[in-house]
């Protein structure tokens, strides 16, 4: 395999690997660099995956390797780190940083309140303006709640994360939970029982905002969403079990596809956007 | 039947998300379940709160709201959901927005063609004086400020001090909207509804 960039474009391929259980770590070194979301969708395939303990081991092995972000991320979500403890500066301007959600006091408490300050702050000195970037930290706070609120990942040691990449001009952020995924949600709610492929859920729960709230059918978080990065240059994509959802900003409108993928439990969805010119992820970590 | 105020707190200055707000709903959710006889007015104090989203608001005011028709319209407890709406003598209401906040909660009230009541003085037991977010119609508008130019009325009475010609039966129905909208309570007097508004002046939002 030729080095690469890891990105939510060819995920898949990092995806097929660590499902295959051939050599993880071979194939990981021949990533040249990854995109945020690229390197949480590996994570998250990794726990999702029957076997999952000698995969994180890989991982792990492979994370020590790399100095540099890769390495960050992977600690955080392990719980190791200093953020994930609370020992962060509170006034910082981080263009990368990870939060894990476990519980639903991560959701609510101080620590994630100042990681949404910091991500606003960052993308201020980013160029970005005071009432977008609000409007992303809301997004992004409404996508997080989704894991608390709908995922019903068991509160142990790997349920859900969430992290950004800032950079002038530039945003991603990244939100993977391993919950039950998109289409079991909504088989509760009678309003969207009739749902039966996981494809159909995950453009339900995007394009007609369905919740799997029995008296509510309709959520508020994805709404929220694409009112934020309403006339935006921006990408998306979605994925949930063995469906993935792309849209991105084409000219003068979006184009959203629908593909299959590998089958993964829970949901990850990913987020770029840039201020000029057509939205790419960009890589965090490029040993 | 004493209307007392509750006061609802986030305790968080990005009021954001439905866990956060079911979280705030949960302190407040004993009493209010307990309180069969009297009605509630709970407040959702927004006071130095910097950002408010619709997923919040959703699960505390507009929650409230629903409950409060829920009560009005003697519908039953909708699933055995823990926040599933239920029947609750609420009278819901929010205060202390600043300037983008009220906007939020105006534009996510507005966009569900329902009012809400923003409390700019009141007391322990009263709201004094306040106005209007979202949307009411615009008769709906002037019935209020009928009833609140009276203090409490019957149908027969705010018909009697208007130029409106409409029926009686008119007049009932749109004093039992402003009730269904949380705006005014009612209790019985012989045969009759009396109604209140809930605050004693008020005034629409921009």
């Amino acid at each position: 395999m030729q080095l690469m960039i890891l990105n939510s474009r060819n995920a898949d391929a990092i995806r097929r690997l660590v499902q295959s259980k051939s050599d993880l770590n071979a194939a990981l070194k021949s990533v040249a660099g990854f995109s945020l979301a690229g390197m949480l969708e590996l994570f998250a395939t990794a726990v999702g995956t029957a076997d999952y303990q000698a995969q994180l081991q890989q991982i792990e092995e492979f994370a020590a390797t790399r100095n540099g972000h890769v390495r960050e991320a992977w600690l955080h979500w392990k719980g190791t780190a200093a953020a994930a403890s609370g020992e962060v500066d509170c006034h910082a301007s981080p263009t990368l940083e990870f939060f894990r959600l476990r519980t639903r006091e991560d959701q609510t408490g101080l620590p994630y309140q100042l990681y949404q300050e910091r991500f606003v702050r960052s993308l201020k000195e980013a160029e970005f303006q005071r009432k977008f970037a609000e409007a992303l930290a809301g997004a992004m706070a409404d996508m997080t709640d989704n894991v608390i609120q709908h995922s019903l990942a068991l509160p142990g040691e790997f349920s859900g994360f969430v992290g950004f990449h800032i950079l002038p001009g530039y945003m991603a952020f990244a939100v993977i939970d391993v919950g039950r995924g998109v289409l079991a949600s909504l088989s509760r709610s009678p309003t969207w029982a009739h749902l039966h492929t996981a494809s159909d859920a995950l453009q339900a729960a995007v394009f007609q905002h369905a919740s799997s709230r029995p008296d509510q059918p309709e959520g508020e978080g994805f709404r929220t969403l694409f009112k934020s990065l309403a006339d935006r240059n921006c990408r998306l994509r979605f994925r949930s079990d063995n469906a993935v959802l792309n849209i991105e900003d084409a000219g003068m409108h979006r184009e959203a596809a629908i593909a299959s993928s590998p089958p993964l439990c829970g949901l990850q969805l990913s987020v770029c956007c840039t201020l000029k010119g057509r939205p790419e992820e960009k890589a965090v970590d490029g040993t | 039947m004493t209307p007392f105020c509750i006061p609802l707190v986030p305790g968080a200055p990005n009021a954001l998300g439905a866990t956060l707000g079911q979280d705030c709903m949960e302190k407040v959710l004993p009493s209010l379940e307990a309180a069969t006889d009297d009605d509630h007015t709970l407040i959702l104090d927004l006071t130095g709160i910097q950002a408010v989203n619709a997923s919040f608001l959703k699960a505390t005011v507009f929650w409230l709201f629903q409950c409060g028709q829920a009560y009005v319209k003697q519908q039953p407890r909708t699933s055995d959901e823990h926040w599933a709406v239920r029947p609750l003598r609420v009278f819901p209401a929010v205060t202390g927005c600043s300037g983008e906040v009220m906007s939020d909660v105006d534009d996510f009230f507005s966009g569900r063609q329902f009012p809400i009541l923003h409390v700019d003085e009141g007391t322990a037991d009263r709201i004094i004086k306040g106005h209007l977010l979202g949307r009411l119609d615009p008769v709906l508008e002037k019935t209020l400020a009928g009833l609140v130019a009276a203090g409490e009325a019957t149908a027969a009475e705010l018909a009697a001090t208007s130029d409106d010609a409409i029926t009686l039966n008119g007049w009932n129905n749109r004093l039992a909207d402003l009730h269904l909208l949380r705006l005014a309570r009612r209790r019985r007097r012989g045969k009759f509804w009396v109604y209140t508004p809930t605050t004693q002046h008020i005034s629409i939002w921009g």
